[in-house]
């Protein structure tokens, strides 16, 4: 070890500076990709080129022609859009359906966005040439195929398919880019298309990797010579310096391999920007960063250049640039995922492939880090294991009790194994990184499309219990509801083969492929199929819920006959007219609670859901696989359907995630956490989210930080997969939802992100305060 | 062997204040002392009884209607304490739960079952399972019977009592206990009856006699003001421990909670009220326990 880890950094002013100039910027809308996007494809000569071409020569265009931007006080420069916190539209993805919301971001309630006037005139103007010619609409034959999906997505009931707006949701191969630089990436695409004829597929592909490569080299020389112009006019010597070495940086990489620690975080953020432009699906993550930039903390310190402090500066002046992206959806959308979030996961700790721990000095910097940020961005995760050392747990649960929520916990003694069982090599497993959210993928390897669609399973068993005005057996009824969710799974499966074959077919991403092992050797787009691993993910949302409403009907009506199926129907019809059926119902055990009998219930929906949909190969050739986490569908799904055996009323926010239903866990987390272990993870190896909530007074204090690390080891141990911590003070939300302007930096966890509180759909915010705290 | 057998108030799983580490609780009713300030009203006595819960309750009368002794007061809806059966029939039939039994007759393996629930939890977090009340140490037998099956698997028992057992019979179970929280009120056995009815001469030599046999007792005193927070009394206090060579205390701050409780079971229950100490009278009384040599450890 280099120096000791116990050391306590004071946050440096640059640091607070950078937070202070985010925590103030406004959050607004970019027009320049999408102007300078539909001027390219407008332009007829460029229609006539192949697809791979086009894309990249539009996001060629989009890296030399936007603004670009140096920020006071910053060391990693670089900007996703022309605003200090933005977001692009990407009208040949979410297209149309967003730009309809034009004369709505600025007034909407939920997540409004700054969008000048100009920039409105010029978006409004790309509108006409793109109505028809949107992903959503280009992926089906006839108009009235194209108008059912669309409406199904808009005001989804069944299921929300983000692969609409392009796949993402990766972790790009970093440690080649830093080791080998784009120079590497151009040399090797230059070799193999001398091997196949000009204008074949596998020949443009190539060339659109080279253009688009070329593009980064450019796009980085572009910031150099800000940062010279910008050097010529400062006054203050000290940040002279500082933009002259900013100006060599970016001269060198990407293009070359990155020299030192500095370089490397500039060559990262480049690449980090402009895969963010290529596609809307977010979800793109730096991952281990602790283990890909090591070598250069360790060679800067060997040579004096670096030390410890100035090292997190860089790390913390990286970090912070995250939070300057945010996704731009539609209203509609919105309620899909609130929160604005764009899913950059940066992850440290966990197990090397032959067993040792592999934290170093750099993951207990990034730790300090989410604690001084405290920022919406990046989504800080943390790997742990059974032998992980007690100094990281320790630093773990310190950085957890300030109440950012941030890192989340994921499992390396059951993860590596959930992925191996789905194709993974052992040494691939076990380098895993979650994206996104919460979702487990392979560095550089996978093109998982983890956050492929999400599915609302309890659309599936209202068709199986309204199916028949009785039952002659509760298995009657169960295998109803299997055959209810394969029928649907078809008609779903196909629409998500239309929307990945369209990708491939009008929005093959080439620079995401870039770095992506597998794409290049094949030549074959990640979008075709190129990548080593190839899985989709779908999350099965409303899992708890269904399984306490299945339960529920087994005590009720088939165990103990107190209702009868038609008695419980009209009820469920009426919204529960007769309150006292309702208290009954509610009576019944809930998943949560250390009973075996209803937590089988859930384990059954979501295992039955997984080994369905586990049958079905996706279009790019690899599986879809299951998730258990909901970003907020499970608020908006649970608006939009009726009350459920349950005892839930009409209306009602479903669980998040693998949580149980809000305040349903009455027996405290030690009960929660049996009922959740209960659970084989090995079947959801597109990811899990717990969310647990406790009051600030719990996990203040050693005896409660260590009741809470006691809780977190024993889940673990026990093969528990992941686990988010909030820290809340219900009091302070209640205040914060009534007057929002007061408190306007309250950072929650929500569905495997951080967001600001204000940000979240009401629904969402209710159920923060609401759900059970331990 | 029929044992006598507790009624249980409370199984409280994830108690991260009675001991180290997560522990269960578990609370059984009876308790041969009164405290005016008891925490745990509802588990003073050693019947079940009724807690009336009345922001829930929606006027219906159909509680009164089916108690078969008419215990309920047809206007407060509180139950008579020496009328009411627990039968429990009020409990049913209550639809706005209002009513809720407390204290149920468990089966020693029923207890057993729900407190080895968590035992993975305590092995991690060193933690146990601790037995409160009411005073666990009046069921000797039914104690020992449980303790007996617990140590089976190691687990680390703490008991929480007032001092007031059976020496004799207790003796026999310390092997199966790691830690005794043992509570001090009062060292003058006037003041000690008239705040908690009894006299305190078998607790002070119940105490004397543990600690001979007892390596790891944890002495408690809940710091009631104008009743055992001034000089003099902690001064006794402080000599009394001394002399039987122990060297620490802890104490705890008095908190009204047990007001809102005692009047879920007799809404004519004596109100006692006295104002909370303020952190600077607490800082005081712990200077003057450690003038007078013993270390004092207070919680927030």
């Amino acid at each position: 070890m280099i120096e000791s880890t116990t050391q306590t950094n004071q946050q440096s002013p640059r640091s607070i500076a950078l937070k202070k100039a985010i925590l103030d910027a406004e959050y607004s809308i970019c027009a320049e990709r999408a102007v300078i996007w539909t001027d390219y494809f407008k332009n007829k000569a460029n229609q006539q080129k192949p697809v791979d071409i086009q894309i990249a020569e539009a996001l060629a265009r989009v890296l030399r022609e936007k603004s670009i931007t140096i920020y006071p006080d910053e060391l990693i420069v670089g900007n996703f859009s022309s605003k200090r916190i933005g977001g692009s539209i990407y009208p040949e993805l979410h297209g149309f359906p967003v730009l309809l919301d034009l004369f709505k971001f600025t007034t909407r309630k939920v997540n409004p966005l700054k969008v000048t006037k100009q920039e409105r005139k010029q978006l409004l103007k790309t509108m006409p040439f793109w109505t028809f010619r949107f992903l959503g609409m280009k992926a089906f034959k006839g108009i009235g195929n194209k108008i059912r999906f669309l409406l199904s997505q808009l005001k989804s009931t069944e299921y929300v398919i983000n692969e609409t707006g392009g796949i993402a949701h990766f972790a790009p191969d970093y440690e080649k880019l830093v080791n080998y630089g784009i120079k590497g990436i151009l040399a090797e695409a230059k070799e193999l298309q001398t091997k196949h004829e000009q204008g074949s597929e596998k020949w443009n592909f190539y060339e659109s990797v080279k253009i688009i490569n070329t593009a980064m080299i450019d796009f980085g020389a572009r910031y150099s010579k800000e940062a010279l112009q910008l050097a010529e006019k400062e006054q203050s010597t000290e940040r002279k310096n500082e933009l002259i070495t900013i100006a060599e940086i970016c001269k060198n990489v990407p293009l070359n391999p990155a020299k030192n620690l500095q370089e490397a975080l500039q060559s990262i953020f480049f690449v980090q920007i402009a895969i963010n432009l290529e596609s809307l699906d977010n979800g793109i993550s730096p991952g281990r960063l602790d283990q890909i930039l090591f070598k250069f903390y360790e060679q800067g310190i060997t040579s004096g250049e670096l030390n410890r402090e100035k090292a997190k500066d860089l790390l913390s002046a990286f970090s912070v640039k995250f939070a300057e992206l945010i996704p731009i959806l539609s209203k509609q959308i919105t309620e899909y995922h609130s929160g604005l979030m764009s899913g950059q996961v940066i992850c440290v700790g966990g197990k090397n492939a032959d067993g040792t721990d592999s934290t170093n000095e750099l993951s207990y910097i990034l730790l300090e880090i989410m604690q001084e940020l405290g920022l919406r961005q990046p989504n800080f995760h943390a790997r742990i294991h059974n032998n992980a050392p007690a100094e990281y747990l320790d630093k773990i649960f310190s950085v957890l009790s300030s109440g950012y929520g941030s890192p989340a916990l994921y499992n390396d003694e059951i993860i590596p194994e959930a992925l191996q069982l789905n194709g993974y090599s052992p040494d691939d497993a076990g380098n895993y990184t979650p994206v996104g959210c919460v979702e487990p993928t392979v560095p550089g390897k996978s093109f998982a499309s983890t956050d492929a669609a999400l599915f609302n399973v309890i659309s599936v068993l209202e068709k199986a219990i309204y199916s028949k005005s009785n039952f002659d057996s509760f298995e009657s009824l169960l295998s109803t509801f299997e055959n209810q969710l394969k029928l649907k799974f078809n008609s779903f499966i196909s629409d998500m083969h239309a929307i990945e074959k369209a990708n491939h077919k009008f929005h093959p991403t080439p620079l995401s492929s870039s770095f992506i092992e597998g794409c290049i050797s094949s030549g074959t787009c990640s979008t075709g199929g190129g990548a080593i691993y190839n899985l989709s993910g779908v999350q099965c949302v409303g899992a708890a819920d269904a399984g306490d409403s299945l339960y529920a009907i087994k005590k009720a009506v088939f165990d103990d006959k107190t209702i009868s199926y038609s008695e419980l129907i009209s009820e469920l019809k009426s919204n529960f007219k007769n309150d006292q059926i309702r208290k009954q119902l509610v009576k019944i055990p809930k998943f949560g609670n250390d009973n075996q009998g209803v937590d089988e219930m859930t384990m059954y929906v979501a295992g039955t859901f997984s080994k369905i949909l586990n049958e079905y190969t996706n279009y790019r050739g690899g599986k879809y696989v299951t998730g258990l986490y909901s970003m907020t569908t499970h608020a908006y799904f649970g608006k939009i359907t009726g009350a459920l055996p349950s005892g839930r009323k009409k209306g009602v926010s479903f669980a998040s995630g693998i949580s149980p239903t809000n305040g349903a866990d009455k027996s405290g987390p030690t009960a929660m956490f049996n009922s959740l272990n209960r659970i084989d993870y090995t079947k959801f190896p597109n990811g899990v989210n717990l969310n647990v909530k406790f009051n600030k007074q719990t996990l203040t204090g050693e005896i409660g930080k260590n009741a809470t690390k006691a809780l977190v080891k024993t889940f673990f141990k026990r093969k528990g997969m992941q686990v988010q911590i909030n820290v809340l003070d219900p009091d302070v939300l209640i205040k914060a939802q009534k007057d929002p302007d007061s408190y306007p930096n309250i950072l929650v966890r929500v569905s495997g992100y951080s967001a600001y509180f204000n940000d979240l759909t009401v629904e969402v915010q209710n159920e923060l305060i609401t759900r059970r705290k331990h | 062997m029929d044992r006598p057998t507790p009624y249980i108030f409370d199984i409280q799983r994830f108690s991260i204040h009675d001991g180290p580490g997560i522990r269960t609780v578990l609370f059984t009713k009876s308790c041969p002392l009164k405290c005016k300030w008891c925490q745990n009203p509802e588990s003073q006595k050693s019947k079940p009884e009724v807690g009336f819960y009345f922001e829930n309750c929606q006027d219906c009368n159909k509680c009164v209607e089916i108690c078969p002794t008419n215990a309920i007061d047809p206007i407060t809806k509180i139950s008579n304490y020496a009328a009411c059966i627990a039968c429990g029939a009020c409990v049913d039939i209550c639809e706005n739960d209002a009513r809720r039994m407390i204290g149920q007759k468990m089966s020693e393996q029923e207890i057993i079952t729900e407190l080895l629930k968590d035992i993975d939890f305590y092995s991690d977090s060193e933690g146990g399972i601790t037995f409160s009340g009411g005073e666990p140490f009046i069921y000797p037998e039914f104690l020992g019977g449980i303790l007996k099956e617990l140590k089976k698997q190691k687990i680390h028992i703490n008991i929480e009592t007032c001092g007031q057992f059976d020496f004799e019979k207790v003796a026999n179970i310390l092997p199966f206990i790691d830690l005794i929280y043992f509570d001090i009120k009062h060292l003058d056995s006037q003041i000690h009856k008239e705040y908690t009815v009894i006299a305190n001469e078998t607790i002070l030599s119940n105490f004397g006699k543990l600690i001979t046999v007892f390596e790891n007792i944890q002495v408690r005193i809940p710091l009631i003001p104008n009743v055992n927070d001034d000089k003099e009394h902690i001064k006794a206090v402080c000599d009394f421990l001394l002399k039987k060579g122990h060297k620490l205390v802890h104490l705890l701050p008095y908190h009204s909670m047990g007001n809102s409780k005692a009047i879920r079971i007799d809404y004519k229950a004596e109100i006692f009220k006295v104002k909370p100490h303020t952190k600077e009278e607490l800082n005081k009384i712990k200077s003057q326990f450690s003038e007078f040599g013993i270390n004092p450890i207070t919680y927030d």
